[in-house]
């Protein structure tokens, strides 16, 4: 339960629910916890399907998205559940309009020109060729990739996340990977 | 060597709990995910990072104006939250 005192001051171990609430009832700052606490898994998880380039980018709409959304947030799923669909959808939103442009083919391998410290074009063309295989398969095999090699969740733990058995996670990735050895053999 | 042994040798081995398969199909697989990992980092932002993400996000928030969580009427609406407010409507 939130009490009045408790609500002027941002306790940093406070859960998302209460954040949330602060957030809502104009305590700004309590975003601030919130961002910091939920940054890593926005950011591997759009650093693993999106170019180098436009990786901040992204990732600050997806928070740009989230202050904007948070006021009408009820919290019928979890937070985190909420902000890894948010996430999903700004990186398809990204692909779309590039694909609106008709730039995928192009503009993604010319950002591989832009090396960044340590890789070499060869590595950058190679990391988003298999960015763009991922984000070509569907959706029940690109996330289950996500959450186990992005996020870096054991396979118990996406069978309790996604509501399944531990063997129906293991045959799902098998098939996940199957798919992706295909995309990227094409 | 059926499905879901199958399934089980290729969660082990993203585990790294077993070694490499002698059955080609299985090798495959296994040669993807060390692709994949080698390719695609995971590694989270450091600290400093993320502070310098969190101050241009807030750049940018300023630019488009956003950085209020409510709009005004809804921050009205929501005067039993700020005892402020209630008081002076009570007044």
């Amino acid at each position: 339960m939130v009490t009045t005192n408790y609500m002027h001051k941002i306790n940093p171990e406070a859960n998302d629910e209460i954040l949330i609430h602060q957030f809502k009832t104009g305590h700004t700052e309590a975003f601030d916890l919130l961002y910091y606490r939920h940054l890593p898994n926005v950011y591997k998880r759009v650093r693993y399907v999106i170019p180098e380039n436009d990786v901040e980018d992204v990732t600050q709409e997806i928070f740009i998205a989230a202050i904007k959304a948070l006021p009408s947030f009820r919290g019928d799923a979890k937070f985190s559940t909420w902000l890894r669909t948010l996430t999903n959808h700004k990186v398809a939103e990204y692909y779309r309009k590039r694909t609106r442009k008709q730039e995928p083919l192009l503009a993604p391998l010319s950002d591989a020109t832009t090396t960044m410290a340590g890789n070499t074009s060869k590595t950058m063309e190679e990391r988003i060729f298999i960015q763009r295989a991922i984000q070509n398969l569907p959706e029940n095999y690109r996330e289950i990739l996500l959450l186990r090699f992005a996020e870096d969740l054991q396979f118990n733990e996406i069978a309790q996340l996604t509501n399944q058995n531990l063997e129906a996670v293991k045959s799902l990735f098998r098939r996940a990977v199957a798919a992706l050895r295909t995309h990227l053999d094409k | 060597m059926n499905d879901t042994e199958k399934d089980n040798h290729l969660a082990d081995f993203v585990d790294g709990k077993t070694a490499s398969s002698a059955d080609l199909d299985l090798r495959q697989l296994e040669e993807t995910i060390l692709h994949l990992k080698q390719s695609l980092p995971n590694d989270s932002p450091n600290s400093a990072t993320s502070k310098q993400m969190l101050v241009r996000l807030k750049a940018r928030l300023k630019r488009e104006e956003v950085t209020s969580p409510q709009p005004f009427w809804k921050k009205i609406l929501n005067f039993q939250n700020s005892p402020q407010i209630s008081m002076a409507l009570a007044l």
